[in-house]
């Protein structure tokens, strides 16, 4: 896929140069470019942003939430924190796995899908608990997964 | 019968415009001196008082201050931040805009979690609501009062709860905590003085401001005032939020959420602390045991080894790797316990762990390192048949 280096200049004027903003942007930036940060989008943000590219990367490499590989359409992020993890998220992470046919981490071949596994999303009352893009799922049964997932399919 | 009874204060009714117009009628140095007085702590978790707190901020000369709330709820377990923010956001916000007037800033930033991004709609309605319907009817003598709230995202990173971290993270940088001093009450956003207070915080500030320090004063134990939040979640049959007075017995803690069969209680969060029966009876508040909102219940069922494996895990993604005592402390830590699992090391083995965990204490950088120690001593101590003997 291509990179829209138009679209990032006009993400860029959205906002203000002070530095408070460097993570939104990124975060605005990372979605116009399919769920990752192309190297081609990092080397257009370096030169907007005055930064250098190294430091750039620096910083999107430190938040697990950005990525430099390409991700999938859809993020599935699975709860791996102790009340889930207690409560059988690890067992719906390998049932994930076995229905897309990845491992963690990784995105279906058609991409569509990226497993992740992500830190307590303070859904907690609900666990096990998942997320898919924004949307959070709490109380996950097996049974119910493939019916969730039909939704973005 | 039931002992603990939830006490409503933090989620309790309020009227909004009812705080920030207490504190406008009095000076800035009447606040500060309101909030010292109620003895309200911290509700981050290290439990510093907050009012001590502002009267370091508000006696910083600067042409510019920052108010943020700390927003980035990552504790495992701990989900309250997020019910206030949802459920009583008028009071994080009021409570943010009495704090800019008292030390004497003038905007203000909530620092959300990545991982709540789906909050921020709502979260940007509340603010555009209370600008329009509180503030913009205020005034400060003959000023208008202006008070300017902005959500910034995080995009998951643990450690960025710390308050140097998240600032560093809002200052475009790898959210990585800092040596201090200086403080961020000196330098902080943009290396200006900044006032970093937990949501809880904000939001029982606006009580205590529209009530008064005497009436807050009530609540609670001599070394810890008021009420706390707590998530509570895991092997219990009602988990949610409550809200208690401090001083509250775990025991009837666990009797009220439905606790049963329980093994053991990590109380704390991951960076806390793991008890056992003999220590139901302790009360939660500063000096006993940890407040720090996030209560985790064990049955007899869980395998304490594998909930320890996956705490040690935790630590290790989201230490931050900059210092080395954290950085691989925690790697070694979890290595360890794999290693006993397989039953491949001997008690020898486990004791050099323990000499590990006090050098973490000593010498790691921020809070997060120096507080993995916690849950390993704890759950090893507590279960050493089943973990080092199975």
């Amino acid at each position: 896929m291509s990179v829209n280096l138009e679209r990032i200049r006009e993400i860029f004027s959205d906002y203000s140069p002070e530095k408070g903003n460097f993570m939104v942007l990124l975060h605005d930036v990372q979605k116009a470019c399919g769920n990752w940060l192309p190297e081609e989008a990092l080397m257009e943000v370096s030169k907007l942003a005055k930064m250098p590219l190294n430091k750039v990367y620096g910083f999107v490499s430190f938040y697990t939430m950005f990525s430099t590989q390409p991700r999938g359409k859809h993020i599935i992020r699975v709860c791996k924190d102790g009340p889930c993890a207690v409560k059988g998220s690890l067992m719906l992470a390998d049932l994930l796995m076995k229905e897309l046919d990845v491992d963690m981490g990784e995105t279906t071949d058609d991409n569509h899908f990226t497993l992740e596994e992500t830190a307590c999303i303070g859904t907690c009352t609900a666990s096990p608990a998942m997320m898919i893009d924004d949307e959070v799922y709490g109380n996950v049964a097996p049974e119910s997964l493939n019916s969730i997932l039909k939704k973005y399919r | 019968m039931v002992k603990a009874k939830e006490k409503r204060i933090i989620t309790g009714k309020f009227t909004p415009g009812s705080g920030i117009k207490a504190a406008l009628a009095g000076k800035p140095e009447e606040v500060v001196q309101e909030v010292i007085d109620s003895g309200l702590r911290g509700k981050g978790g290290a439990g510093f008082p907050a009012g001590l707190k502002w009267r370091f901020a508000a006696n910083e000369k600067s042409d510019m201050k920052t108010i943020i709330c700390n927003a980035d709820e990552g504790e495992p377990g701990t989900f309250k931040d997020k019910y206030l923010l949802d459920n009583h956001p008028m009071k994080v916000l009021e409570g943010m805009a009495i704090a800019g007037y008292a030390i004497g800033a003038d905007k203000g930033i909530i620092y959300l979690r990545g991982e709540y991004a789906y909050m921020l709609p709502s979260l940007e309605k509340n603010i555009e609501d209370i600008k329009k319907n509180v503030f913009s009817k205020l005034k400060v003598g003959k000023k208008k009062f202006e008070f300017d709230i902005k959500v910034r995202l995080g995009a998951g990173a643990y450690v960025c709860g710390e308050e140097f971290a998240l600032i560093e993270s809002l200052n475009g940088n790898r959210g990585e905590p800092r040596n201090k001093p200086p403080f961020p009450i000196q330098k902080g956003y943009l290396e200006k003085p900044t006032l970093v207070n937990n949501v809880e915080t904000f939001a029982t500030v606006s009580h205590i401001i529209e009530k008064g320090a005497l009436w807050f004063g009530k609540f609670g134990t001599k070394s810890s005032k008021g009420t706390k939040l707590f998530s509570i979640s895991g092997d219990v049959k009602y988990p949610g939020v409550y809200e208690f007075e401090l001083g509250v017995k775990l025991r009837d803690v666990l009797e009220l959420v439905g606790a049963e069969n329980t093994k053991s209680v990590q109380v704390g969060g991951f960076s806390g602390i793991n008890v056992t029966e003999s220590s139901f009876d302790k009360t939660l508040a500063h000096g006993d045991l940890p407040a720090g909102g996030s209560i985790i219940v064990f049955n007899k069922d869980r395998d304490m080894l594998k909930v320890l494996k996956n705490i040690l895990e935790f630590f290790e993604e989201e230490s931050c790797g900059q210092c080395t005592p954290c950085r691989e402390g925690a790697y070694q830590l979890l290595k360890g316990i794999k290693m006993i699992e397989k039953g491949e090391k001997s008690i020898r083995y486990y004791k050099d762990l323990c000499d590990l965990c006090a050098t973490m204490k000593d010498s790691a950088k921020c809070g997060l390192g120096l507080s993995i120690p916690s849950p390993f001593l704890s759950i090893t101590n507590n279960f050493k048949d089943e973990i080092l003997y199975r």
